[in-house]
C-alpha cells in the first residue's frame, strides 16, 4: 500500500517534475545558441556597415582619379602634373603595344629618383606582355575587356596599388596610390565611435590599421574588404553590453511555475486519496456499527418479550415499556440511516410549514424526558411564548433526538438545558466534557467521531450530527456548536414566518 | 678681434658671390660655392639658393593670414601624471595666442582617436578650453591615425590663404596603425604636396624620434626634443609664433640647367631631379627666416663663362591668389688656375655644405647605433668628428667645430648607450632637422639648446668664436654652461639661450 503511493507518488510528481527540468534546459541552451547566432549576425552587420563606409570614400577617391586620368589622356606631361597629387605616388603611360611611355625607359638619364623607384617597384608588371584589364577567358574567343580598374601587387615592405584607366586608343594611364596617404585619408574620414564595442581595420600582416573608440573584448566577427584591399580585413570585439544574453530567470521562474502547478496536483491527487481511503475505512466500520447498534436493541426487545411472556400480567406492562423504548430507539436509528442514504441520493425533501416552534420542542423534549432523567440528566426546557416559524416538524423531532441522543451518552449525570428564543433559536447545551475546538466542525462531518476517551466504549454511528445539519440547512436554518462556559452548546436557527 | 675679423670675411664672400632680387617680402638670394672655375677639368660646385623671409615695416598695418591649426596630443598611459598637465596647459596658451580669425581642433589620441574640439573658429575660445582640460590619459599610442584625423580636421577649412599646420605632441612608441619612420616620412610628403605641415614636438626619452623626425622633416614642419614637461610650454608658444608669423607659402625653387651642367644632387632636402630640371618645394617661410635649397653640380671644363643655371622661384604671399615669380641666373668665369678657384670659393655655403654632410653622415651613425652596430657606429662619428674640424679649421668655421664635438659627444653617447645615448640622439635628431628643413638659423634653434643646458653639456652651442681656441674635448668630458635663472645669454652668432625652468 505504502510502496504504491509511493511510486504513485514519483511518476505522478517527479517524473513531470524531471521532464519540466529536462525541457527547461533543452530550452535555455537552444536560446544560447539562438544567441550566439544572433550577436554573430549583429556584429556582421556592423563590418558591413563600416565595409559601406570604406567602399563610397574609396569610391570617391577612384572617380576623382579616373576623371584627371581620362582627362590627361595619353599626354605624358599632363600625367605628370597630375602626380603631384598628395594621394599618387607615381603615374605611368602605356602604349597599346605594352611599351612604357612614362616614366620612359629608353630616357633613363631624364629619370627623377621618383621615377626610378617606381620603375624598380612596378617592374614585374611591365615584364607581363599584356595590358592590365584583359582577361583570356576561353582560348579561341576574344578576351574581356575592362575599362578601369586596380592593381594590387606586393612588393617589399607590403601590397602596392595602382589606378589604371583604358584609354581608347588602346593605351593605358595609372597613378600608383601613394598608400600610407590613402589609409590616412580613410583613416580620418571613418567614424571614430562604435557603439557596444569597437571595430578595428587590420592588414594581411595583422597591423592594425585602424581602430575605433570603445571597449575592446576578443574578437566576435571579421569581414575582408573588398578590392583593392582585399587582403585587409574588418573585425569586431563586443563590449559586455553588446546584445545581452537571455536571462536565465524566464527559465527558472518557468520550470517553478510548472513544478509548483504539479506539485499542486499531485499533493492533491494524494489527499483525496487519503480522504476516500479513510472514508471507505468509515463506511465499512459505519456497518458494523449500524450492524452492532441494530443488535442491542433486538437482543433487549426479544429478551423483554420472552420475560413478559413467562411473567405475571401485573409485571408484563413494565417489561414491555422497555421493549416499546428499544424499538423506538431503533426505528430512530433506522430513520436516521435511512435520512443519510437519502440525503447522500440528493433525494432528501421535507415540507417545511408555519407552526409554533415552541410547541413543537415542548412536545419532543416530553418524549425525551424520561429516558434522560433514567440516565441521571436535569432536564430544562425554557420556552414560554409561542414562536412561529417555517419548518418541518418530523425534521426538527430529528434533529433534536439526534442532539438529546448525544447528551444521554455523554453528559449523563449533568443537566441539560433547551432554550426555545423569539428569533427562531433553539439552544441545546448541556455540562458534560464538550467538544474540543479543533473538532468544532470536524464533528458535522459523516463518521466522524472525535477521538478522545469520551468516545471510548460508546457506541454510535458518527451520522447523528451531519444528519442533524442536513436537516437543518434542507428547511433553510442552519446548525452550529456555539460557545459556551462549559459542555457542549449546539444552535439551530430555522426561519420564522414573514409576514 | 677673431670674431670681427670672421665676420668681416663672411660679409665680402658674400658680396662677391650674390645676386640678389627681391619682391615684396620673401627676398630671394643666389650664390654660387665657386665663382670662379677651373678650366681645364670638370668641377663640382654648390649652388645655394636662399629665401628670406623679411620683417613687415614698422608702419605697415599687421598682416597675417589666418593659422588652420589641429593640436593633436598624445594621452596614451605614458602620458600621465605631469606631462598631460603641461600639454593641456600648453595648448590652452596656444589657443590664446591665437585670433579670432584662426581656426582650431584638437585631436586626442590612445588606442583609438578622439576629436576633443572639431574645427572650429576661435570665436568661443571658453568651450574649446574647457574641452582640452578634460583630456584624460588612457591606452596605447594611435599616433598614425592621431595625425590622419587633425588632417582631417584641417581639410574642413583649409584654403591657400590660410597656415595650415599640424602641432603633434607625443612621448611614446606608436604602437597602433602604421608606425615604420619610413611610411611616416612618405606621409609627412604626402601632406607637404597639400601644403599641411607637421610639427612635431618629442616630450622625454621614450618617443621614436625617427618617425617624428621624418613626419616633420618630409611635410617641412619643425621637430622639437624636450626632456621635461614644464619646456612644454615654452615649445608651443615658439611653435605658434613660427605659425603666426608666415609671410609666404607653397615656395618652390626650379633650377634649370644648360647642357653639360649636371645637377647630381640636393642637400638634406627632397627634392625632384628629372634630367636637367630640379625641383624643390618648400611649405612655409616666415619672418627673419631663412629657407634654402643647396644643389650639388658638376660643371664642365672650358675657357668661356660658364652658365650655371636659370633660377625660378616660386611662392604666394598672404592673400594672393596667383603665384609670384621671381627669376635669376647664376653664371661662373674662369679662374686661371687651382688656386684662383680655391681662393674665390665662398666659405658660408661650403660650410653649410659640410654641414649637411656632416649631419647626413651622423644619422647613419646615430642609425647604425640603434641597430647595435656600436663599432661601426663609431668609426663614423670619429671620423665626421675629425673632417668636421678640419673643415672648421680650413672655413674658420665655429659651427663647425661644435658639429665636430657633438659627434664626439653623440659617440660617447653610443658607448655608454641607455638614457644617456637616447637623450643625445633626439637631440641630434632635432638639429638634424632643424639644418635640413634650414630653420637654423632662426630662433628655433633655442628648443634644443633649452634640451642642452638642461643636460648640462654645452655639446651643440653655436656661434661663439671663442670656442674654437678650446681644446678637443676627451670623450665623457662634459662642457657646463652656466646660465643664471631667469636671464637670457645671447651668444655671439646671434642665437638665444633660454635656460631651463626652475625644477
Amino acid at each position: 500500500m505504502r510502496i504504491r503511493l509511493s511510486i504513485l507518488l514519483v511518476v505522478l510528481v517527479v517524473l513531470p517534475l524531471a521532464l519540466t527540468g529536462w525541457l527547461g534546459w533543452l530550452f535555455w541552451q537552444r536560446g544560447l545558441s539562438n544567441w550566439q547566432s544572433e550577436r554573430q549576425a549583429m556584429a556582421l552587420q556592423r563590418l558591413e556597415t563600416r565595409q559601406a563606409e570604406l567602399d563610397s570614400l574609396i569610391a570617391s577617391i577612384a572617380s576623382a582619379m579616373d576623371a584627371s586620368l581620362s582627362k590627361a589622356g595619353n599626354d605624358p606631361a599632363l600625367l605628370q602634373a597630375a602626380s603631384s597629387h598628395p594621394l599618387i605616388r607615381g603615374a605611368f603611360l602605356r602604349r597599346p603595344d605594352g611599351e612604357l611611355a612614362l616614366p620612359d625607359p629608353k630616357t633613363p638619364a631624364l629619370h627623377s629618383d621618383q621615377d626610378r623607384a617606381f620603375l624598380s617597384r612596378t617592374a614585374l608588371i611591365w615584364q607581363r606582355r599584356h595590358a592590365l584589364g584583359v582577361q583570356q577567358v576561353e582560348e579561341l574567343e576574344p578576351p574581356q575587356i575592362e575599362l578601369r580598374g586596380w592593381h594590387v601587387w606586393y612588393h617589399e615592405d607590403g601590397p602596392h596599388w595602382l589606378r589604371w584607366h583604358r584609354l581608347p586608343d588602346g593605351s593605358q594611364a595609372g597613378f600608383e596610390i601613394e598608400r600610407i596617404a590613402f589609409l590616412a585619408r580613410l583613416v580620418g574620414q571613418l567614424r571614430l565611435d562604435e557603439a557596444d564595442g569597437c571595430v578595428r581595420l587590420r592588414s594581411a600582416s595583422g597591423e592594425t590599421l585602424f581602430q575605433s573608440s570603445g571597449e575592446a573584448g576578443e574578437v566576435l566577427a571579421s569581414l575582408p574588404c573588398a578590392e583593392p584591399m582585399s587582403h585587409w580585413h574588418w573585425e569586431f570585439m563586443p563590449a559586455t553590453g553588446f546584445v545581452p544574453p537571455p536571462g536565465v530567470w524566464r527559465y527558472v521562474i518557468g520550470f517553478a511555475a510548472v513544478a509548483a502547478v504539479v506539485a499542486v496536483a499531485g499533493f492533491g491527487m494524494f489527499f483525496a486519496y487519503r480522504r476516500d481511503v479513510r472514508e471507505a475505512a468509515q463506511r465499512v466500520s459505519f456497518v458494523n456499527q449500524v450492524s452492532h447498534e441494530l443488535k442491542t436493541p433486538l437482543t433487549n426487545i426479544r429478551l423483554y418479550v420472552d420475560l413478559a411472556r413467562d411473567a405475571p400480567p401485573t409485571e408484563s406492562g413494565g417489561l414491555l415499556s422497555v421493549v416499546e423504548e428499544e424499538t423506538s430507539r431503533l426505528s430512530r436509528m433506522i430513520h436516521n440511516v435511512l435520512t443519510f442514504a437519502r440525503q447522500e441520493k440528493k433525494t432528501l425533501e421535507l415540507h417545511p410549514m408555519p407552526a409554533d416552534l415552541a410547541e413543537s420542542v415542548k412536545r419532543v423534549v416530553e418524549l425525551w424526558r424520561p429516558v434522560l432523567e433514567k440516565s441521571g440528566l436535569k432536564v430544562l426546557l425554557e420556552a414560554e411564548k409561542p414562536v412561529k416559524a417555517v419548518f418541518d416538524a418530523d425534521a426538527v423531532e430529528q434533529i433534536l433526538g439526534n442532539l438529546l441522543s448525544n447528551v444521554e451518552k455523554y453528559a449523563a449525570g449533568g443537566k441539560v438545558v433547551i432554550t426555545v428564543k423569539a428569533d427562531g433559536r433553539v439552544e441545546v447545551c448541556d455540562d458534560g466534557p464538550g467538544i474540543a475546538a479543533k473538532d468544532a466542525e470536524r464533528v458535522f462531518e459523516a463518521f466522524y467521531r472525535s477521538r478522545n476517551d469520551l468516545t471510548e466504549g460508546v457506541s454510535g454511528t458518527g451520522l447523528g450530527l451531519s444528519i442533524a445539519r442536513a436537516l437543518a440547512e434542507a428547511q433553510n436554518g442552519s446548525l452550529r456548536l456555539v460557545e459556551s462556559q462549559r459542555g457542549a452548546c449546539f444552535q439551530l436557527q430555522l426561519p420564522l414566518v414573514t409576514s | 678681434m677673431k670674431t670681427i675679423l670672421f665676420a668681416f670675411h663672411l660679409c665680402l664672400g658674400m658680396l662677391a658671390a650674390a645676386s640678389a632680387a627681391d619682391s615684396g617680402r620673401v627676398q630671394v638670394r643666389v650664390d654660387l660655392a665657386h665663382p670662379k672655375l677651373p678650366s681645364d677639368k670638370k668641377h663640382t660646385t654648390y649652388l645655394k639658393v636662399g629665401l628670406t623671409g623679411l620683417e613687415a615695416p614698422k608702419d605697415a598695418k599687421p598682416n597675417r593670414p589666418p593659422a588652420n591649426v589641429a593640436i593633436v596630443l598624445d594621452r596614451s598611459g605614458s602620458m600621465g601624471g605631469e606631462k598631460i598637465v603641461q600639454a593641456r596647459e600648453a595648448a590652452v596658451a596656444a589657443i590664446e595666442r591665437l585670433g579670432g580669425d584662426d581656426i582650431v581642433s584638437v585631436i586626442a589620441f590612445d588606442t583609438a582617436v578622439t576629436t576633443v574640439v572639431p574645427a572650429t573658429k576661435l570665436s568661443s575660445r571658453e568651450e574649446i578650453i574647457a574641452a582640452i582640460r578634460k583630456i584624460e590619459v588612457g591606452g596605447s599610442t594611435a599616433l598614425f591615425a592621431g595625425v590622419s584625423k587633425g588632417a582631417e580636421e584641417l581639410r574642413k577649412f583649409k584654403s591657400p590663404q590660410m597656415v595650415s599646420r599640424i602641432v603633434l605632441l607625443s612621448d611614446g612608441q606608436a604602437n597602433v596603425g602604421p608606425q615604420s619612420a619610413d611610411e611616416l616620412g612618405r606621409y609627412g610628403l604626402s601632406l607637404g604636396k597639400e601644403g599641411i605641415s607637421v610639427t612635431t614636438i618629442g616630450l622625454g626619452l621614450g618617443y621614436n624620434e625617427q618617425l617624428m623626425a621624418q613626419l616633420a622633416q618630409h611635410s617641412d614642419g619643425n621637430h622639437a626634443f624636450i626632456k621635461e614637461p614644464s619646456e612644454l610650454a615654452a615649445v608651443f608658444t615658439e611653435e605658434f609664433g613660427d605659425i603666426l608669423s608666415v609671410v609666404a607659402q607653397e615656395l618652390k625653387v626650379k633650377v634649370t640647367c644648360p647642357e653639360g651642367v649636371r645637377p647630381v644632387r640636393v642637400l638634406g632636402r627632397e627634392a625632384s631631379i628629372r634630367g636637367a630640371v630640379v625641383e624643390v618645394m618648400m611649405n612655409q617661410l616666415r619672418a627673419g627666416q631663412e629657407k634654402y635649397a643647396l644643389l650639388e653640380i658638376e660643371a664642365p671644363a672650358g675657357t668661356a663663362d660658364q652658365l650655371i643655371g636659370d633660377i625660378e622661384v616660386s611662392y604666394r604671399e598672404n592673400n594672393d591668389t596667383a603665384p609670384r615669380l621671381i627669376a635669376s641666373r647664376s653664371t661662373a668665369t674662369r679662374a686661371a688656375n687651382d688656386a684662383e678657384v680655391e681662393k674665390n670659393a665662398v666659405a658660408p655655403i661650403l660650410v653649410e655644405v659640410a654641414k649637411q654632410i656632416g649631419v647626413e653622415r651622423q644619422m647613419i651613425a646615430v642609425k647604425l647605433s640603434d641597430e647595435g652596430k656600436v663599432k661601426e657606429a663609431e668609426k663614423i662619428f670619429l671620423d665626421n668628428a675629425r673632417t668636421l674640424r678640419e673643415q672648421a679649421q680650413l672655413w674658420k668655421a665655429p659651427d663647425l667645430y661644435i658639429q665636430g664635438n657633438a659627434n664626439i659627444t653623440l659617440n660617447n653617447g653610443n658607448n655608454a648607450r641607455g638614457a644617456t645615448w637616447q637623450t643625445y640622439r633626439n637631440a641630434a635628431q632635432v638639429t638634424s632637422n632643424n639644418l635640413m628643413t634650414q630653420n637654423g638659423a632662426s630662433n628655433s634653434n633655442a628648443m634644443s639648446n633649452t634640451m642642452l643646458l638642461n643636460n648640462g653639456q654645452a655639446v651643440l652651442v653655436p656661434g661663439s668664436g671663442s670656442l674654437l681656441n678650446m681644446p678637443a674635448p676627451r670623450p665623457g668630458d662634459p662642457l657646463r654652461l652656466v646660465v643664471p635663472q631667469g636671464s637670457t645669454l645671447t651668444v655671439p652668432g646671434a642665437v638665444k639661450i633660454t635656460p631651463p625652468a626652475s625644477r
